[in-house]
C-alpha cells in the first residue's frame, strides 16, 4: 500500500514538473517567435501594401526578386489580413500575389490533407484569395465529412462566385441535418441577384425547410424581379410559406406588393396576418391604414402589436389613425394605440398643447381624456408631477382622477 | 499645391488602420492616427485635420459619439468626416448621415473609390 | 473484543473508504480533463476562423433580449447599461428589472437615459410580483426598464422574460462586465444548430486586479491579494476542465447566472426561474434537462469555452464564506428537488453520470474531506494513527490537486492566454500549489457549514416554496 502511494506521488510529481516546464518553455518560445515575426512584419508590410496600391505587374521585384523561406509565413499573413478588408482592384492584386508566390497551390494541396483543420483552413484561404482555379477542389470539399470543412468550402465558393456554387448550396438548404440553414442562406444572399432566378426555378423542388429559407433569401437580396412571384406566393397552400413571403415582401419594400399584402391581412392563419401588418408598415402604404386599424382588434397579440407598430411608422396619417383608435370599443386596440403614441412622443406633444388655447387645446384635452379612460395613465401621472410648464401640470391634475389605485395597495 | 492635406484616421483595428494609412500616405497626404474615439476627439482639436476618417465601432466613444463631439466643437465643427463601418444595413447608413457624417463607406471597401471620396471632400467647397 | 479494537476497525474501514472515494473522484477529474483538452484544442482550431463579423451582419441572426436584474445597484447600473448598449450585436434589446431597490437605482437610470413611463401591454406568461411601471427611452429605443416590487432575483428574471420581445434571452448580473463580442460568441451554437440548442453559457472570469474603464476591461492582470488569486485558479479549473468536459458529454448542468443565453420558449414552458432554491441558475438548467429529456427531443446545452464575462469576486473571507454557503445550499436544494433524476436511465447521461457526480462528489466531497481530517485528529488522540500512511496520502491528494490546477493553466495557455505577463504566469503556478494547503480545506469547511444550514433551515424553504407561486394575483393591466 505504501509503496503504491509513493509510486503514485512520484508519478504525479513528475507530471507536475513536466507540465510546468511545458507551460514555461511554450510561453518563452512563443514570445520570441512573436517578436521576430513582428519585426519582420514591420519591414514587409509596407512593401506588400506598396505593391497593392501601385501598378507593378508582379510583387516579386519589390520583395527583392524572390521570397525568402523564412519570410513565407509573415508575407502570407500580411496578404491574408489585407485581402479580406478591401474590395476592387487592390483585392485582385493581393489575390494575384497569393497565387504568384505559390500560396494558392499550397492551399489546393491542403484541401486533400488528412487533418480536418488543414482542409478547413485551405478552403477558407482559397476563398480569400478568390482564385477561380479553386472551384473544382472546393466543390469536392462540399462533401467533406467534417462540417467545418464543408462550411468553409461553401463560404469560399460563395466568395469566388460563379454559378457552379449555386446548385450545391441550394441542395444544402434541403439538408438541415448536415448544414446550418442559416449560414447557407447567408452565403446565398451574399451572392446577390444571380441567385434569384435559380432560387425561383428550383423552388417547387425544394422541401418546406428549404422553401422557407429561400423566401428569406429573396427578401434579403432585395430583388425587384422577385416581387410579382412573391406576391403570388401569398396564396400558397402552406401558411408558413405565406407568412415568410409576406416578410420577404416587407424587406424588399415596394408599393407593388401592397394590394396582395392588404389581402393577406385577412388570412385565416395569424402568423400571416402578423407579417402582413409588419410589411405594410415598412411599405408606408396609406390605403392600408383602415385595415391596420381593424387589425388592432385582432385576437392574436402579435398581429395587434405589429399593426400598431405599422401605424406608428406610417407617418402623420398613421398617427391620426392611432389617435382615432383611442376611443375604440376594443380594449386591446386602445392599449396598443396608447403605447404607440407614447413611444413616438406624440402624447408628450399633445400634453404640451394643454397650455395653448382654442381648438388645439380642446383636441389635446380630448386625447388626454381618452388615455385616462383607457386606464393607461402612467406617463400622464409622470408628466403631471414633473412637467416644466405649470399650466400643463394644473390641467393634467384636473384631468387625472384621484389615485385610488395607489391607496388600495 | 501648398502643404499636404492632413487626415485623421480613427480606427481600432490595427490592420485596417495600417492599410488606410498606407493608402493615404501613398497619395501624399499627411496622416495622424488615433486608436479610439476618445483620443480621436482630442487629436482632432490639436492637429486640426482637413478630414477625419473614423471607424464606427471603437472603444470608449464610437463613431457616432465622436461625430457628435466634433459637430459640437466650434473649433472643428466644419471638418468633413467619413464613417467607415462593417455595418451595411440601411438603418445604420441612414443614421450615419443623419448624425452629420459627410460620407459612409462600408468595409471591406474599394480603395480607389475610397480615395475618390477623400479627394472630393478635400476640395475647396464651392457651395 | 474490546472497544479499541472496534474503533480501530472503524478507522481502518473509513480509511479504505476515503482512499477509494479519492481514487474515484480523481479518475473522474482526469477523464474530464482529457475530454476538455481535446475539446479546447478543437475549439482553438475552429476560432482561427472568426465568423463574428458575418454573424453580426446577418439579418438572420436571432435577436436577443438581454435581461439585467438589479437590486440596490445604484452605483454601477448606469455604467453597466452604457456598456451593454455598445455591445457588438445586430438586433438586441436590454431589459433592466429593478427588483424593489431601496436605493436610487431607478432614479439613476431614469436620469441617465431620459426614461419615461410607457404603458406597455405584455403577456404575463410567468406569474411574478407586482410590476409597478415600465419605462422606455426615446433616445434608446432598445432599452426598457421594469420597476417591480421585490421578489428576488428569480422573480426579477421572470418579469424580464415576460417583457422580452425576442426568441432568445440572455441573463446578466448587474455588476458584471460583458466583453464586446460576448453575445456574438455565445449565440454561435444557436446559429449552428438552431433547432437543438436550448441554452449556452461562456467563461466567467474574475475582474479583480484588472483595469476597468468606462465599463470595459482595458488591461488584464491578476489581483494582488491572495484570496482573489485563489479564486482565479479555481475558476480556471472549474470552467476550462469542468464545464468544457461536461458540455462535451452533453450533460452540462451549470450555466452561470452571470452570463447565459436561453431559448425563451422552452424556459416559459417550464415556468421560468423558481424561487425554491438559492441558486436559480443551476436549478433552471437542471430543470431544462429534465424537461427536454421528458419531451424526448434532441437538444443541446452548450458551454462556449471563450471568455465572455468578467465579474467581481469576494475579497474578504466573510463574503466568500457567504457566497460559497449560498452556492452549496443551492446545490443541495437543487439535487433534492430533482432527486428522481439520480441514476435514472430515462434522463440519459445527465441522470446516469452528471447528476450523480454532483450529488456524490460535488455535494458530499467536502463532507468526506472534512470528516477525514477530523478522523485523523481522532485517531491521533486515540494513538491509532498510522502517521506514515496519513502523510503519504496527504501528499498524494494534494499533489493531485496541484496537477489538476496546472493542467487547467496549461489549457488556458494553449487557448486564450488572457494573462499576458510572466509575473501573472508565475503567480498562477505558485498559487495553484498553495491552493491545496489551506484554501481548499477552508472551502470544504464552508460547504459543510452550508450543509448544516440547509438542513436546519428546511422549514424556511417550505415557507419559501409556498410563497413562491402564490404571489398576489394582481389585477390584469395588460392588453394581451
Amino acid at each position: 500500500m505504501h509503496r503504491l502511494l509513493i509510486a503514485s506521488i512520484l508519478v504525479v510529481a513528475l507530471v507536475f514538473v513536466a507540465l510546468t516546464l511545458v507551460i514555461v518553455t511554450a510561453k518563452a518560445w512563443r514570445e520570441i517567435r512573436e517578436r521576430v515575426r513582428r519585426a519582420k512584419r514591420r519591414v514587409l508590410e509596407p512593401i506588400v501594401l506598396g505593391y497593392a496600391h501601385g501598378n507593378a505587374a508582379s510583387i516579386l521585384p519589390a520583395l527583392g526578386g524572390r521570397l525568402a523561406t523564412a519570410d513565407r509565413g509573415v508575407v502570407e499573413e500580411i496578404l491574408l489580413d489585407h485581402v479580406q478588408r478591401v474590395r476592387g482592384i487592390e483585392r485582385e492584386r493581393l489575390g494575384k500575389a497569393l497565387d504568384e508566390l505559390g500560396y494558392v497551390d499550397r492551399y489546393l494541396a491542403g484541401l486533400k490533407s488528412p487533418r480536418w483543420w488543414k482542409r478547413a483552413e485551405s478552403a477558407e484561404n482559397l476563398g480569400l484569395a478568390g482564385s477561380s482555379r479553386a472551384t473544382a477542389g472546393l466543390l469536392v470539399a462540399l462533401e467533406d465529412p467534417s462540417y467545418e470543412v464543408r462550411l468553409r468550402a461553401a463560404k469560399a465558393l460563395g466568395a469566388i462566385g460563379g454559378r457552379a456554387a449555386v446548385a450545391p448550396l441550394l441542395r444544402a438548404l434541403s439538408e438541415p441535418n448536415r448544414w446550418s440553414t442559416i449560414r447557407i442562406a447567408d452565403l446565398l444572399s451574399q451572392m446577390g441577384r444571380p441567385v434569384v432566378d435559380e432560387l425561383i426555378a428550383a423552388f417547387p423542388t425544394l422541401n418546406l425547410h428549404a422553401k422557407l429559407a429561400a423566401l428569406d433569401i429573396l427578401g434579403r437580396v432585395h430583388s425587384l424581379d422577385a416581387v410579382p412571384w412573391l406576391n403570388a406566393r401569398l396564396a400558397d397552400g402552406d401558411a408558413d410559406v405565406r407568412s415568410r413571403s409576406a416578410a420577404a415582401l416587407g424587406a424588399i419594400g415596394v408599393v407593388d406588393s401592397a394590394p396582395a399584402l392588404r389581402q393577406a391581412l385577412g388570412d385565416p392563419a395569424w402568423p400571416v396576418r402578423a407579417m402582413a401588418a409588419k410589411s405594410l408598415g415598412k411599405i408606408h402604404d396609406a390605403e392600408a391604414i383602415p385595415l391596420l386599424c381593424a387589425a388592432l382588434r385582432d385576437r392574436e397579440w402579435w398581429v395587434r402589436a405589429n399593426a400598431a407598430e405599422a401605424l406608428k411608422l406610417a407617418g402623420p396619417m398613421g398617427i391620426e389613425a392611432l389617435e382615432g383608435m383611442l376611443d375604440d370599443a376594443d380594449l386591446y386596440a386602445k392599449h396598443q394605440a396608447c403605447l404607440m403614441l407614447e413611444e413616438s412622443g406624440i402624447l408628450d406633444r399633445r400634453v404640451a398643447q394643454l397650455a395653448s388655447s382654442g381648438a388645439v387645446r380642446d383636441a389635446a384635452e380630448s386625447i388626454v381624456r381618452s388615455f385616462v379612460q383607457a386606464g393607461q395613465d402612467g406617463r400622464l401621472r409622470e408628466l403631471a408631477a414633473g412637467h416644466a410648464e405649470p399650466k400643463v401640470r394644473k390641467a393634467l391634475a384636473r384631468l387625472l382622477p384621484e389615485q385610488a389605485e395607489e391607496a388600495a395597495r | 499645391m501648398g502643404v499636404a492635406k492632413r487626415i485623421l484616421v480613427a480606427e481600432d483595428d490595427p490592420v485596417t488602420c495600417r492599410f488606410v494609412v498606407s493608402l493615404l500616405e501613398d497619395k501624399g497626404y499627411e496622416v495622424v492616427v488615433a486608436e479610439d474615439g476618445e483620443r480621436a476627439a482630442s487629436v482632432a482639436v490639436d492637429a486640426r485635420p482637413d478630414l477625419i476618417v473614423s471607424d464606427l465601432v471603437m472603444p470608449y466613444r464610437d463613431g457616432f459619439e465622436l461625430l457628435r463631439a466634433i459637430r459640437n466643437d466650434e473649433r472643428i465643427k466644419r471638418t468633413p468626416l467619413i464613417l467607415l463601418s462593417m455595418r451595411d444595413r440601411e438603418e445604420d447608413i441612414v443614421r450615419g448621415f443623419e448624425q452629420g457624417a459627410d460620407d459612409y463607406v462600408v468595409k471591406p471597401f474599394n480603395a480607389r473609390e475610397f480615395l475618390a471620396r477623400v479627394r472630393k471632400l478635400l476640395e475647396p467647397r464651392s457651395r | 473484543m474490546n472497544w479499541t479494537a472496534l474503533l480501530q476497525d472503524v478507522i481502518v474501514g473509513f480509511n479504505v473508504f476515503v482512499v477509494l472515494y479519492f481514487l474515484a473522484l480523481n479518475t473522474v477529474y482526469l477523464v474530464l480533463f482529457l475530454i476538455s483538452l481535446r475539446a479546447v484544442v478543437k475549439f482553438v482550431r475552429r476560432t482561427f476562423f472568426s465568423d463574428y463579423r458575418q454573424i453580426m451582419q446577418s439579418d438572420m441572426t436571432w435577436p436577443i433580449s438581454v435581461l439585467v436584474p438589479a437590486h440596490d445597484e445604484e452605483k454601477t447600473i448606469v455604467e453597466t447599461v452604457r456598456s451593454l448598449l455598445m455591445v457588438n450585436y445586430g438586433e438586441f434589446e436590454i431589459i433592466v428589472v429593478n427588483d424593489g431597490s431601496n436605493d436610487g437605482t431607478l432614479a439613476a437610470l431614469v436620469g441617465a437615459f431620459e426614461l419615461r413611463r410607457m404603458d406597455r401591454p405584455y403577456k404575463r406568461a410567468i406569474p411574478t410580483a407586482h410590476v409597478r411601471a415600465v419605462y422606455g427611452s426615446l433616445a434608446h429605443p432598445n432599452l426598457t426598464v421594469v420597476d417591480k416590487v421585490k421578489g428576488g432575483k428569480s422573480d426579477a428574471l421572470n418579469a424580464g422574460i415576460n417583457l422580452a420581445r425576442y426568441p432568445l434571452f440572455c441573463s446578466i448580473d448587474a455588476d458584471s462586465i460583458i466583453e464586446d463580442n460576448a453575445l456574438l460568441r455565445v449565440v454561435k451554437p444557436f446559429m449552428e444548430r438552431p433547432n437543438e440548442t436550448v441554452a449556452a453559457g461562456g467563461i466567467v472570469r474574475i475582474v479583480n486586479g484588472c483595469e476597468v474603464k468606462d465599463g470595459r476591461v482595458t488591461r488584464i492582470s491578476l489581483p494582488d491579494r491572495a484570496l482573489p488569486i485563489f479564486q482565479v485558479v479555481e475558476y480556471l479549473r472549474g470552467f476550462l476542465t469542468g464545464r468544457v468536459g461536461w458540455s462535451n458529454l452533453q450533460s452540462l448542468l451549470i450555466i452561470s447566472g452571470a452570463f447565459g443565453i436561453y431559448k425563451k420558449q422552452e424556459v416559459v414552458e417550464i415556468g421560468g426561474y423558481t424561487h425554491d432554491t438559492d441558486t436559480e441558475d443551476l436549478e433552471l438548467v437542471v430543470r431544462l434537462h429534465e424537461h427536454m429529456r421528458r419531451k424526448k427531443q434532441p437538444y443541446r446545452v452548450v458551454f462556449v469555452p471563450d471568455p465572455v464575462c468578467w465579474t467581481e469576486s469576494p475579497e474578504s473571507l466573510r463574503v466568500l464564506a457567504r457566497q460559497r454557503n449560498r452556492w452549496h445550499r443551492g446545490l443541495l436544494q437543487t439535487i433534492w428537488l430533482h432527486k428522481r433524476m439520480l441514476f435514472n436511465p430515462r434522463y440519459g447521461a445527465v441522470g446516469l453520470f452528471a447528476f450523480p457526480y454532483f450529488a456524490v462528489f460535488e455535494l458530499l466531497g467536502p463532507f468526506v474531506e472534512t470528516f477525514g481530517y477530523a478522523m485523523v485528529v481522532l485517531s491521533y488522540l486515540l494513538g491509532v494513527l498510522d502517521t506514515q500512511f496519513f502523510l503519504l496520502f496527504f501528499v498524494a491528494a494534494n499533489l493531485y490537486g496541484v496537477f489538476l490546477s496546472i493542467a487547467a493553466i496549461l489549457l488556458e495557455e494553449i487557448s486564450f492566454r488572457r494573462y499576458p505577463g510572466w509575473v501573472d504566469l508565475t503567480k498562477l503556478l505558485t498559487y495553484s500549489v498553495l491552493e491545496n494547503f489551506g484554501y481548499r480545506q477552508l472551502l470544504g469547511l464552508f460547504k459543510v457549514k452550508a450543509f448544516w444550514d440547509a438542513i436546519r433551515r428546511r422549514r424556511a424553504w417550505g415557507r419559501m416554496q409556498r410563497r413562491g407561486f402564490g404571489q398576489e394575483p394582481q389585477p390584469e393591466r395588460r392588453a394581451g
